[in-house]
């Protein structure tokens, strides 16, 4: 009898490939969110036995990201601690100060590029993915420019503001063809980009206005591209290299991630060490790409004094995190984050 | 293609009788490079040249695209070529004439492998006449089965010697580091070079496993393991590797540790022998993950004036790709591990001892603290502080950048997290619930009690009865 052997996978990659390519049979979905909860639902199960929890955090990563386990509180979505933002708290007598870089992977490559609209645009404003929407994605201003006021970009009456879903795709418009990807072609392999309604003609079309408009950008990617395939290597600003394996596609790809991942992994590095060594009773909770919490004591102060302490830390904390670094040639970039603290 | 010969009759993957692929044997050959199975080129008679050209070739393995890899770029690293190899495959032809082999943990897999082995495999005479003493350099899972009779933790002995067992001999238990003697066959274990092309991190260790080989042809590797000290040293030594054991549960209660030098001393200390030590200030201390074992670090010495490196921080700056995790035994991709077994396959003088945590714990933790010492330096090529050195920025990033992260990262171990458990049993019921309704809504749909944790139902569901297909993307 003939052995029949068939790639029938049900592994969580497979599966989402399926789901992104537009299959909607309602067992994928329910497989997938299934799937979804499992690690959730392990990590919780941990968690209600102790009252501390104790997870193994390492800066060992590809391009030196971090990896938390057991349980791997950062993952948790943004919708569980919407309805549960209490599981975790600061230990008495202390206060969390958390920080989120905004956009540091879209800054990285403009600071290493210096292409003059992003570079403005990161400078003045408004938000660059609205205004990489309004004026490239949907072309509903498309003469807007950097520092223009958001009624510039004459945004529809629906505009649900960050969390716009055409937004997002904005934001996957500018790193998927431009940012990490070949060419405007790539657009079309975007998941979801289809919801948008624009024909491939016309997503094409936008992808190129956006990718023309930004030559420097496009002239770093090639170079960079280049110097991978030649030295088999990458290295961020700071130093830490990435050795390139595989064909050319492979290792433009690698180099140029790494680059770009490799020296957000640096600076977060950078600025727990700083952190520490100028505010030694300041210590790490936990962290992810582009975030982190620290933890940082309380003192006998009153109420009143006390919101005065934690605006100092603050400040002094938010000048390490944002400081100018110099990251292409002649080109400086801040890094500035959203900000955020939890009391004992 | 040839006809399948009659020691095929019986095999679970005899199919049409057509198409087998026999060994090449090389009398007196000291290697014999054994590989998964034929691919098209090897099974319709023609060798590739690269280029896209081939010329015709009697059917025979490693005589297409992976052969000529072989050929061109590894057999030299190791001081060979082609006529210094025997050639064979664990399967000598190709299930349907595709590709696509069932993996080795299924029964079918093994059955093929143990009936094509019996009929068809003849070992060569060696150098000196004898047909023991060969090496055997096993490329990929299928032949590590064939050879050892192992069908786990193929990627946990890549790198590193494994005595020969086919899969029908008694098992043995290996309860040592192992170190071979001339007349013993010797399976090294590495890569298939055809994993190359899905995996391409791969290609580091794997050449360093042609390297390796030409060591251990000429008997220089591995290094014999002399006798450990069971008693802590007089004075801690000023530069040495230190490991711990603790207990799973509490990694507060130290089981034992171990302690090497460069001079290969190795002290194993068991926890009723652990006790405070006087250490010379500005002494060394090289660690694997120095945040687990710091805490026990400082039961035994004042760690105030200690110099502490660690290889897997060292490691993750010099080598940092895709990670291969323990857990994934290489199905997630990578293969720039950071973990001391792989570490040992790339730097260590010694074979393999992480097989020994149950069966001779304190041979393990002497091989820890041993391995530890040859990644960090007196392993190959200088190990990672010889990397260091002659990688200025690397070396930077390693000081400035991730070696002071380690007492951060002790910190933060110490002192945890505080969690409200009240808070966090709310959210699992209401997670439990939430996964209660993904499984009927899957029931309900389907219109079966169908298991949405199982497989096999989905495989049955989305592929037989839905007829999904992945697409390629559009370009």
């Amino acid at each position: 009898m003939p052995v029949r052997v068939s790639p029938r996978s049900t592994n969580q990659d497979r599966l989402t490939a399926l789901r992104d390519q537009g299959e909607d049979s309602d067992l994928l979905l329910a497989r997938l969110a299934l799937l979804e909860s499992e690690g959730l639902r392990k990590d919780l199960a941990k968690m209600g036995k102790k009252p501390i929890c104790y997870p193994e955090i390492l800066p060992t990563q590809a391009s030196l990201r971090w990896s938390t386990k057991n349980p791997n509180i950062p993952g948790f979505d943004r919708v569980f601690w919407r309805d549960h933002s209490t599981i975790i708290y600061p230990h008495p007598g202390t206060w969390w100060l958390s920080w989120d870089w905004k956009a540091i992977e879209g800054r990285l490559f403009t600071a290493y590029s210096g292409d003059e609209e992003d570079l403005q645009l990161y400078k003045l404003g408004p938000d660059i993915h609205t205004f990489t929407c309004a004026k490239y994605l949907f072309e509903w201003a498309p003469e807007a420019h950097p520092g223009c006021q958001i009624d510039d970009l004459h945004l529809p009456e629906d505009w649900q503001g960050p969390e716009d879903e055409r937004r997002v795709r904005a934001k996957n418009f500018r790193y998927g063809p431009f940012q990490y990807g070949t060419g405007a072609r790539a657009i079309l392999g975007m998941p979801g980009i289809e919801k948008l309604g624009l024909d491939r003609e016309t997503l094409v079309k936008r992808a190129q206005r956006f990718i023309d408009a930004r030559p420097r950008g496009v002239a770093w990617k090639e170079q960079t591209w280049a110097a991978c395939v030649r030295d088999k290597e990458a290295r961020t600003f700071m130093g830490a290299r990435r050795k390139l394996f595989g064909d050319a596609d492979t290792m433009k790809k690698d180099g140029l991630n790494h680059k770009i991942q490799g020296s957000v992994s640096n600076l977060m590095a950078w600025c727990l060490i700083q952190i520490v060594k100028e505010i030694p009773a300041a210590s790490l909770v936990l962290n992810k790409h582009d975030g982190a919490i620290v933890a940082c004591l309380l003192h006998d102060e009153g109420a009143s004094e006390r919101s005065s302490v934690c605006d100092r830390v603050q400040d002094h904390v938010r000048q390490i995190v944002e400081r100018e670094w110099e990251i292409g040639p002649g080109i400086t970039m801040a890094f500035p984050a959203t900000w955020g603290r939890r009391m004992a | 293609m040839l006809p399948k010969p009659s020691g095929c009759q019986g095999c679970p993957f005899y199919g049409d009788g057509k198409g087998f692929v026999p060994d090449t044997i090389q009398e007196r050959a000291p290697v014999v490079i054994y590989a998964q199975g034929p691919g098209e080129d090897e099974e319709a008679g023609r060798r590739y040249l690269g280029s896209e050209q081939y010329e015709a070739h009697p059917p025979a393995p490693l005589i297409g695209r992976t052969g000529r890899v072989l050929d061109t770029q590894f057999l030299p690293l190791a001081g060979l070529n082609r006529e210094d190899v025997s050639l064979a495959n664990s399967i000598r032809c190709r299930l349907n004439h595709k590709n696509h082999l069932p993996p080795i943990t299924q029964v079918v897999m093994q059955q093929a492998v143990e009936h094509c082995t019996r009929a068809h495999w003849r070992p060569p005479e060696g150098p000196g006449g004898s047909r023991a003493g060969l090496v055997y350099v096993t490329m990929g899972e299928y032949a590590f089965y064939t050879l050892t009779g192992m069908k786990h933790d193929f990627n946990g002995w890549r790198g590193y010697l494994v005595p020969k067992r086919h899969p029908w001999d008694p098992p043995h238990l290996m309860t040592d580091i192992w170190t071979p003697g001339a007349s013993d066959d010797k399976i090294f274990v590495t890569y298939h070079l055809a994993y190359l092309w899905k995996e391409p991190e791969a290609e580091l260790p794997a050449r360093r496993d042609w390297n390796k080989l030409a060591l251990i042809l000429d008997g220089t590797w591995p290094r014999k393991v002399d006798p450990f000290i069971y008693e802590p040293p007089a004075l801690w030594p000023t530069y040495a590797a230190f490991d711990t054991e603790f207990a799973r549960e509490d990694k507060a209660y130290l089981t034992r540790y171990s302690l090497a030098t460069r001079d290969r001393k190795v002290w194993v200390v068991e926890r009723e022998d652990v006790r405070r030590l006087t250490v010379t200030p500005g002494s060394t201390v090289i660690m694997h993950n120095a945040p687990a074992d710091i805490p026990h670090l400082a039961g035994v010495v004042d760690i105030a004036d200690v110099v502490i490196e660690d290889t897997m921080y060292a490691h993750a700056v010099l080598w940092t790709g895709k990670v291969e995790t323990d857990e994934d035994k290489g199905r997630g991709g990578g293969a720039m591990s950071h973990k001391l077994n792989f570490l040992g396959s790339m730097y260590g003088w010694i074979n393999r001892w992480k097989h020994l945590a149950k069966v001779n714990p304190k041979r393990y933790s002497g091989g820890d603290g041993l391995g530890t010492m040859d990644v960090w330096e007196t392993g190959f090529n200088g190990g990672l502080l010889g990397e260091l050195t002659r990688d200025p920025q690397s070396h930077y990033v390693y000081t400035t950048l991730q070696k002071p992260l380690i007492p951060i990262v002790v910190r933060n171990q110490q002192t945890g997290i505080p969690v409200n458990t009240e808070e966090v049993k709310r959210a699992l019921a209401g997670l439990v619930q939430q996964q209660k309704s993904h499984i009927l809504r899957a029931q309900a749909y389907t219109g079966w009690p169908i298991n949405l944790r199982s497989p096999r139902h989905l495989a049955h569901w989305l592929y037989d009865v839905e007829g999904l297909k992945v697409k390629r993307r559009a370009r």
